[in-house]
C-alpha cells in the first residue's frame, strides 16, 4: 500500500478509536495524532470535566504503548517523575526508574507542581532521556507526553515557564460540547457498557511512519511563508503587524517553525497529498504558535488571547511575500 | 513527466506574456495620448506612426522580460488551486524518490484535466486605474483653460500661422524666380524679410507684388510659359490672401471703432469713464494677454491695437503713444482731451487720468515693440495645408479683434470682455454701486 493510503488508514483507524469514547472534539483528536506523529508532546488546556484526561487515557489505550500517569501537586519532587537510586540490601545502588519510563506519559494538571519539578520534564521531553547521577537512561521511543493544565482555579499553581512551553509541540484548547455531543456523551457514559478503545497501532510502526512522513517535500515559498509567520509574532521587527507590536512581549522560537513545518508535513498526508500547501501551516499555525507567543502587560490587561494575535498575524501576512509575476 | 510539467509551464508564460504585452500597450497608448491631446490644443501635428512606438516597446517589454519557471508553478498553483503542488513537483523533480515521482504524475494528470485557460486571466495593473485618468483630465483641464481663461490662445496661434503662411508663399515664389528673374527674387526676399520683421505693411506687401507681377508679363525673359504661368497663378493667390486679410482688416477695425464709441459715450454719460477708460480693466488678464502677445516681435495680427498703449515696457516713463494709433483709441482718448495724434504730454495726460492697483505691472509686460507697430485692423490669414507644391490653401479667419492687446480696447462683442467689466455688467451690487462711485471720485480727487 502507498504511503499516504497507509497513513491515511491508520490514522482513520486511530480516530475512529478514540472517537468511540471521547465525544465531539473531532479536530483536537486530529491534532493530537498530528503531534503524535511528528514526534512532539501535547498540552492539553481545558476546564475541568472536559476530558482531557480520558482522551489521553484513550489513546494510550488504542495505541500498543506502555503508559503511565503523573498527577503532578505542590510536594511532587523531580525525583518521583524521574527515578532515583535506591540502595539495595546488598549495599549497592540500583536505579528505579520513574513514571516518565513510560512510552505515553500523562502529566495531569502539570501547571499544580513546582518550576523545580516541572523542570525534571525538560530534558526527557526535549532529549528523550533523562540524566540521574551522571548516566544517562534513553526514554524508549516513542515518547510522547502530554500533559493537561486548567485555566482556571490559578491559585497555589505554578504557570509553566517559557521554556517548559517552547518544548510542547502543540498546545491545544479544549471547548465545551455542543448540544448534541452532551447528550452523547450521556448516552455512553450512563450506558451499562462503557465503550473501549482497540489497539490498533504499535511503537514500531509510529517510529516507521514518523520517519516517512518527514520525506515528505516542502517548497521554498510554503518554507518561507512559515518563517514569515513566526518572525511576525516578534515585537521588535518593524514588519510585524501593530497589534504584535502592542501587545506582545516575546514571540515564537525556530522550535516554532519546526512545528509549523513537521505539523503541515502529517497534515498534507492526512488530506492525501505528498506535498505542504499553505493551507497546511495556516491550519497548524494556532496550535503551534498560540503558547509561543507571550503576552506584555498591556496584553494581559486587555484580557487578549494570543489566538487572536495569530488570527490578525495570518491575516496581515501574504501567503506570498510578492506577486509573482505582475501583468 | 518533468517534461509534461515543463511544457505547462511553457503554455502559461506564453499566456502571461500576453496579459503583459496588452497591459504595456494599453499604458503606453494612454502615456502617447498626451503629446496627441498636447498637439490638438497647441496646433502641432504628430505623425500616426507614433503610434507604433508603443507597440513596438510593450511587445519588446513582453518578450524580453524574465519570467522564471518557479514563478509561473506558483501562479498555475494558486490559479487552479492545486495546492502547491506544481511549485514542488518544480523544486524537487530531479529527486528519485518514490514521493516526488508519484507527486510529479499526480500532478501533470491534475493539470491535463484542468482548464488550463483559467490559469491568469486577464488582469489590469493597478496603477493603470491611475494612468487611464491623466488624458481625460489633460483634455478637460486644457479645454477649460481654453474656453474659459484664454480662449484667444489658438486664435493667436493661427495668426501666427498664417502670416507665416504668407511669407512661406513668396519664399516659393522667391525660390521659382532665382534663377529666371534674380533681381525679382532679390525684391520678394526683400519682401518677405521686411514682412516677417514688421518693418511693412500688408497694404505695401500687396503692392510690391502687384508691381512684381506687371514686370513678369511685361518682361518674360527666359522663362517658359507653363513657368510664367505657375508663377503668376502663384502670385495672383497672394495677393488675393493678402487682400481679404486686409479687408477683413478694416471691417474688424471699422467694428472696433464703432463699439469704443459707443462704449466712451455710454461712460461719460454714466459718469464713470474718467479718462481713457483703459484703467478699467482687471489686471490679470490683461497681463497675460499683453505678455503673450506684446512680446513678440513677430506677431502680425493685432499689432495695430498696440499703437494706443499710453505707457509700457522700457518706454514707461515716457509715456508715449509713439506712432500713429489706431483711430478707436485716438478716439477714447480724445474724448478725455486729448488729440487723436498723441504726443508724449497727450500720453502723460493718460496717465494723470488715475491708476489702478496693478496697471503699471500689466504695461511693462507689453513689448515695446510692437506697441509702436501699426497696422490697421486687417484681416488675418490662416493657412491650409498644401497638398502638393504650388497648391497654397488659405483660409481667413477673423480673430484680429480678438487677440487685441491694447489697454484700451472696447471689444464687448466676446463673454470675457463682459466679465472685464463687472460695472457695465451691472454686476455690482446696487447698494455698493454708490460707494464705489465716491471711491473713484475722491480718487479723481487725489
Amino acid at each position: 500500500m502507498e504511503l499516504r493510503e497507509e497513513f491515511k488508514d491508520i490514522f482513520t483507524r486511530l480516530k475512529v478509536e478514540i472517537s468511540k469514547v471521547i465525544v465531539g472534539y473531532d479536530e483536537i483528536i486530529e491534532q493530537v495524532l498530528i503531534a503524535l506523529f511528528s514526534g512532539g508532546h501535547i498540552l492539553l488546556e481545558g476546564l475541568p470535566g472536559l476530558g482531557k484526561t480520558l482522551m489521553v487515557k484513550t489513546l494510550a489505550e488504542a495505541l500498543d504503548l506502555t503508559f503511565s500517569r503523573i498527577q503532578f501537586t505542590p510536594d511532587l519532587m523531580p525525583s518521583d517523575i524521574i527515578g532515583t537510586n535506591v540502595m539495595e540490601q546488598d549495599r549497592t545502588f540500583r536505579f528505579q526508574p520513574g513514571p516518565i519510563f513510560a512510552q505515553i506519559v500523562l502529566a495531569d494538571e502539570i501547571n499544580r507542581a513546582t518550576p523545580k519539578t516541572q523542570s525534571a520534564l525538560l530534558e526527557a521531553m526535549q532529549e528523550h532521556s533523562v540524566t540521574i547521577s551522571g548516566i544517562i537512561h534513553r526514554l524508549k521511543e516513542p515518547f510522547f507526553v502530554m500533559a493537561t493544565q486548567n485555566p482556571i482555579e490559578m491559585e497555589g499553581t505554578y504557570p509553566l515557564p517559557e521554556a517548559q512551553l517552547d518544548r510542547f509541540f502543540f498546545k491545544l484548547k479544549l471547548g465545551f460540547p455542543g448540544k448534541d455531543e452532551l447528550i452523547d456523551i450521556i448516552d455512553r457514559t450512563t450506558n451499562p457498557e462503557v465503550p473501549k478503545a482497540e489497539k490498533v497501532l504499535d511503537g514500531e510502526t509510529i517510529e516507521i511512519k514518523k520517519k516517512e512522513i518527514r520525506s515528505v517535500p516542502v517548497s521554498t515559498p510554503v518554507k518561507e511563508y512559515a518563517v514569515r509567520l513566526v518572525l511576525a509574532t516578534h515585537p521588535e521587527l518593524e514588519s510585524s503587524p501593530s497589534m504584535v507590536r502592542r501587545y506582545v512581549r516575546y514571540g515564537a522560537s525556530p522550535r516554532g517553525v519546526q512545528s509549523l513545518i513537521l505539523g503541515a508535513k502529517v497534515k498534507a498526508l492526512i488530506d492525501g497529498r505528498y506535498n505542504v500547501s499553505f493551507s497546511d501551516i495556516r491550519y497548524v499555525a494556532k496550535p503551534s504558535l498560540r503558547h509561543r507567543i507571550i503576552l506584555n502587560f498591556e496584553g494581559e490587561a486587555e484580557g487578549l488571547d494570543t489566538d487572536t494575535i495569530i488570527d490578525q498575524i495570518l491575516e496581515e501576512v501574504p501567503e506570498l511575500e510578492n506577486e509573482p509575476v505582475k501583468p | 513527466m518533468i517534461g509534461e510539467l515543463s511544457r505547462f509551464i511553457s503554455l502559461v508564460r506564453l499566456k502571461i506574456r500576453f496579459v503583459m504585452f496588452l497591459n504595456w500597450l494599453l499604458e503606453l497608448l494612454i502615456y502617447t495620448s498626451i503629446p496627441y491631446i498636447l498637439g490638438y490644443f497647441f496646433g502641432f501635428n504628430l505623425s500616426y506612426l507614433y503610434l507604433l512606438i508603443p507597440f513596438a516597446t510593450a511587445l519588446s517589454l513582453s518578450i524580453f522580460r524574465s519570467i522564471p519557471d518557479k514563478s509561473v508553478a506558483i501562479i498555475i498553483d494558486r490559479d487552479l488551486d492545486l495546492k502547491e503542488r506544481v511549485i514542488t513537483s518544480l523544486e524537487f523533480g530531479r529527486e528519485e524518490s518514490f514521493i516526488i515521482k508519484t507527486l510529479i504524475n499526480e500532478t501533470v494528470i491534475l493539470l491535463k484535466n484542468l482548464n488550463i485557460k483559467k490559469v491568469y486571466p486577464l488582469r489590469f495593473r493597478e496603477r493603470l486605474k491611475y494612468v487611464a485618468i491623466i488624458p481625460p483630465v489633460l483634455f478637460f483641464s486644457l479645454m477649460f483653460y481654453q474656453n474659459v481663461f484664454y480662449p484667444r490662445f489658438i486664435s493667436f496661434r493661427e495668426e501666427m500661422t498664417t502670416q507665416a503662411g504668407i511669407e512661406t508663399d513668396i519664399l516659393r515664389l522667391e525660390q521659382k524666380l532665382v534663377s529666371e528673374k534674380p533681381e525679382l527674387a532679390k525684391r520678394l526676399e526683400l519682401l518677405r524679410r521686411e514682412m516677417g520683421e514688421k518693418k511693412i505693411k500688408n497694404e505695401e506687401g500687396l503692392s510690391v507684388l502687384k508691381e512684381i507681377t506687371k514686370e513678369i508679363e511685361k518682361d518674360p525673359g527666359s522663362m517658359d510659359t507653363s513657368t510664367r504661368v505657375d508663377i503668376k497663378r502663384m502670385l495672383e493667390m497672394v495677393m488675393e490672401k493678402m487682400n481679404s486679410k486686409i479687408s477683413q482688416n478694416n471691417q474688424n477695425n471699422e467694428k472696433e471703432q464703432r463699439e469704443e464709441r459707443q462704449l466712451t459715450s455710454d461712460r461719460n454719460s454714466s459718469g464713470e469713464g474718467r479718462n481713457s477708460g483703459t484703467e478699467n480693466f482687471p489686471t490679470k488678464d490683461r497681463s497675460n494677454l499683453d505678455s503673450k502677445e506684446g512680446g513678440g516681435k513677430d506677431s502680425s495680427m493685432g499689432e495695430e491695437n498696440f499703437d494706443t498703449m499710453s505707457n509700457t515696457g522700457g518706454d514707461k516713463k515716457s509715456g508715449n503713444i509713439t506712432e500713429g494709433g489706431s483711430q478707436g483709441e485716438m478716439d477714447t482718448a480724445s474724448k478725455e482731451g486729448k488729440e487723436g495724434k498723441e504726443t508724449k504730454e497727450g500720453s502723460n495726460n493718460i496717465e494723470q487720468g488715475g491708476t489702478l492697483p496693478g496697471k503699471g505691472e500689466r504695461e511693462n509686460k507689453l513689448g515695446e515693440e510692437s506697441q509702436r507697430r501699426n497696422l490697421q485692423g486687417l484681416p488675418q490669414y490662416v493657412p491650409g495645408i498644401p497638398k502638393e507644391e504650388g497648391d497654397i490653401k488659405l483660409k481667413i479667419r477673423n480673430v484680429g479683434k480678438d487677440i487685441s492687446p491694447s489697454i484700451g480696447e472696447r471689444d464687448t462683442g466676446t463673454p470675457e470682455r463682459a466679465t472685464e467689466e463687472p460695472v457695465k455688467k451691472e454686476l455690482v451690487p446696487s447698494e455698493y454701486r454708490e460707494t464705489i462711485k465716491l471711491y473713484f471720485e475722491r480718487l479723481k480727487g487725489e
